[in-house]
């Protein structure tokens, strides 16, 4: 540097060619590099001083938000929308208003007693003296009303009080009401502000699919359920015609496609409503609760039904064909005698078994496949798993089996006792015997087609012998009633003594179900109805089995639902050449 | 030469630079457009889901059907059973001719 100094005090006023030249390249001599140096740097200079520029730009400007972007975040709603399988609307959200007031600013108005008589007048529910107390307190703020209805936010505008004010909310509706209410489930308000409130789900597919509803990346994309909000509206309206036609204490519905495990409809009753669901929060014991699902919590003994595994197992290991011969007398097992109640015969050919609901013969069949290979068919069936159904319910329903599969099991579990399972899990069950014999995962999402593998329960020789067994049943068995022009329906029915409270089974309580398949022939859909405590009064007697009570129910469904499914009954016999 | 050369160079620079100061301008039009369009875009999806909900209401099947009931006089709506299906086989054909059932027949 010092020799630059040196040359600038000598030459002062000379060119700043000259400069550049003895400071850069003493050595060079040349006029044309000379001036290529000065340009560079000059250059260099220039660029450094924008760099530097913008720098101080950024740092020193406020951020904005590019505003050339397409469809801000603000436009998608908070809570993505539950739709049925064909896209009509379960759940969405409604823009209202919580209210709130800052009773210090109504003090200083002094319009304190005016404003309380008022907001009475509005919510009926609030106290007026109390509300009158808590306005005229030291409190800097009260909530009012957490969600407002449209008139009521007009009627609360109205007052003209400038110390109330209104924050916005979203507020989930289900504009369907009761309908699907299980499956649903319903939210409540979370963490809450005043400018926005979190809302969570607490049951139903709104608890199980939380992050999926909230999660903003979704873009609005709804969630798509396999329900049919026609076939579960017809499926409530029949359910709860047989509900209190039998004075049962509450019943289930599950219509599943038989191929993909599909749940068409799920009904529970009692209900209840989803948009006001804490109206029935800890209301009855927990069972009793209209929030109880019974269709995929509630665990059930299901009696006779189970029938069919033994016989299907004894087919498929080979033990037996449809036309074996059993016998039916009553049978040892431990200490305890198992009898049939209805059938008189000594001896029962395997289709006979089912179509008579022969307790004895069944406990044969199961006995021929011993315990261990039982114990096998029914994990695969997926009896003893809690079910896969995507709601938190579904954990909670956990099937209830004897932890040492004994031979007392092995006999009691062929006809449906010492096992408890819930209506899900049977129809699941029935779909995957039915379709051919491939396991059937149930599901309450829309999935539009099926899973690549699927696991080979049985063979589809021996879906077919179960497949004409449960037809056997509707047309010679305890399931006549269920006969119905032009459709072939199969079925099974059973009819479970309920546990008493004190131990063993009560007297006169039972839970009758039937599982219906339909078309038998080809079965495209299953059917579980369950009613609890049935009784129906035919003028003789009290009647509770299944064939007095759950099999003419789903035949009423089954009349409704299969020209909704698509179901054309079997062309008549041509009777004039 | 020289100077008409700059000259012309002057002037091809005055008329770019009024080209970026109307295209700044423009631009900041069309953002603010695009902005009005946004908010307008969220205050009519905002009515859509309204109306969509309110649809949705309204067609709730309980009410359908009790409208179907109260309607009954005028319109005669039933639930949909299964004795509405017919096979074509049964439809009486009132001009039968032998060659017309044929041809129903093997139409099926």
């Amino acid at each position: 540097m010092s020799v630059a100094h040196d040359m600038r005090e000598r030459q002062s006023g000379s060119k700043l060619v000259a400069i550049w030249r003895a400071l850069a390249f003493p050595n060079r001599s040349t006029m044309e590099g000379d001036l290529r140096i000065l340009t560079l740097l000059i250059a260099f200079i220039v660029l450094f001083l924008a760099v530097l520029m913008k720098m101080t730009l950024v740092a020193t400007s406020e951020p904005s938000e590019p505003k050339s972007g397409f469809v801000p975040g603000s436009l998608v709603s908070q809570r993505a929308n539950i739709l049925d399988r064909n896209g009509v609307i379960l759940a969405t959200n409604l823009p209202t208003y919580a209210a709130y007031a800052h009773p210090q600013e109504i003090q200083l108005s002094g319009r304190v007693d005016r404003a309380a008589r008022e907001l009475a007048t509005v919510f009926p529910e609030l106290d007026e003296a109390r509300l009158r107390g808590d306005l005229s307190g030291r409190r800097k703020f009260l909530w009012i009303k957490r969600r407002l209805a449209p008139e009521e936010w007009q009627s609360v505008h109205d007052i003209g009080e400038p110390g109330l004010y209104f924050g916005p909310r979203e507020a989930r509706v289900y504009p369907n009401g009761r309908q699907a209410a299980h499956v649903i489930g319903g939210v409540q308000f979370g963490g809450e502000g005043v400018h926005a409130a979190e809302i969570n789900g607490v049951a139903g597919v709104e608890r199980e699919f939380e992050s999926f509803l909230r999660d903003p990346a979704n873009g609005g994309q709804s969630l798509q359920l396999s329900l049919d909000l026609g076939v579960q509206a017809v499926t409530r309206e029949v359910l709860a015609n047989g509900v209190k036609l039998t004075q049962a204490v509450g019943g289930s519905a599950v219509v599943m496609d038989a191929l993909d495990g599909e749940i068409l409809a799920m009904v529970s009753l009692p209900d209840f409503d989803p948009n006001d669901r804490q109206a029935h929060e800890g209301k009855n014991a927990k069972a009793a609760s209209p929030l109880f699902n019974r269709a995929v919590q509630g665990v059930y003994e299901l009696g006779s039904t189970f029938k069919i595994f033994a016989a299907a197992q004894a087919i498929e290991l080979g033990l037996v064909n449809p036309e074996t011969v059993v016998s039916t007398l009553p049978v040892k097992v431990g200490k305890h005698l198992i009898e049939d109640h209805y059938n008189k015969r000594a001896r029962l050919t395997v289709n006979d078994i089912i179509a008579k609901s022969s307790n004895t013969g069944s406990v044969r069949l199961a006995q021929l496949a011993g315990s261990e290979r039982q114990k096998e068919f029914m994990r695969q069936l997926g009896l003893l798993d809690s079910s896969p159904v995507e709601m938190p319910e579904a954990r909670l329903g956990k099937p209830q089996w004897p932890r040492r599969w004994t031979h007392v099991s092995n006999a009691t579990i062929a006809y449906g006792h010492g096992i408890s399972v819930t209506p899900v899990h049977l129809a699941a069950a029935y779909a995957s015997l039915v379709n051919g014999g491939e396991r059937v995962t149930p599901t309450i999402l829309h999935r539009n087609r099926l899973p690549e593998i699927r696991e080979r329960l049985i063979a589809p020789e021996t879906s077919e012998a179960v497949r004409s067994m449960l037809r056997l049943v509707v047309t010679h068995g305890t399931a006549a009633s269920a006969g119905i022009k032009g459709y072939a329906v199969g079925g099974k029915t059973g009819t479970a003594d309920k546990p008493s409270a004190s131990g063993g089974y009560a007297e006169d309580k039972v839970l009758a179900v039937f599982a219906a398949v339909l078309p038998a022939a080809d079965p495209r859909y299953v059917i579980v109805i369950t009613l609890d405590e049935p009784e129906v009064d035919d003028g003789e007697e009290l009647r509770r089995t299944a064939s007095w009570t759950s099999v003419p129910v789903t035949t009423e469904l089954i009349m409704r639902l299969a020209p909704m499914l698509g179901l054309r009954p079997d062309p008549p016999a041509e009777t004039d050449g | 030469m020289r100077v008409v050369g700059t000259f012309v160079l002057l002037l091809v620079t005055l008329a770019m630079a009024g080209w970026a100061y109307n295209e700044n301008y423009k631009t900041r039009a069309a953002l603010e457009r695009v902005s009005r369009l946004q908010k307008d875009i969220g205050v009519q999806s905002e009515m859509l889901r309204r109306l969509e909900a309110e649809w949705a209401h309204l067609n709730r099947p309980e009410r359908l059907a009790a409208m179907a009931d109260a309607n009954f006089e005028s319109l005669g709506l039933v639930p949909l059973t299964y004795e509405r299906y017919r096979h074509i086989r049964e439809i009486p054909v009132t001009n039968s001719d032998p060659s017309d059932r044929l041809a129903l027949d093997t139409a099926q």
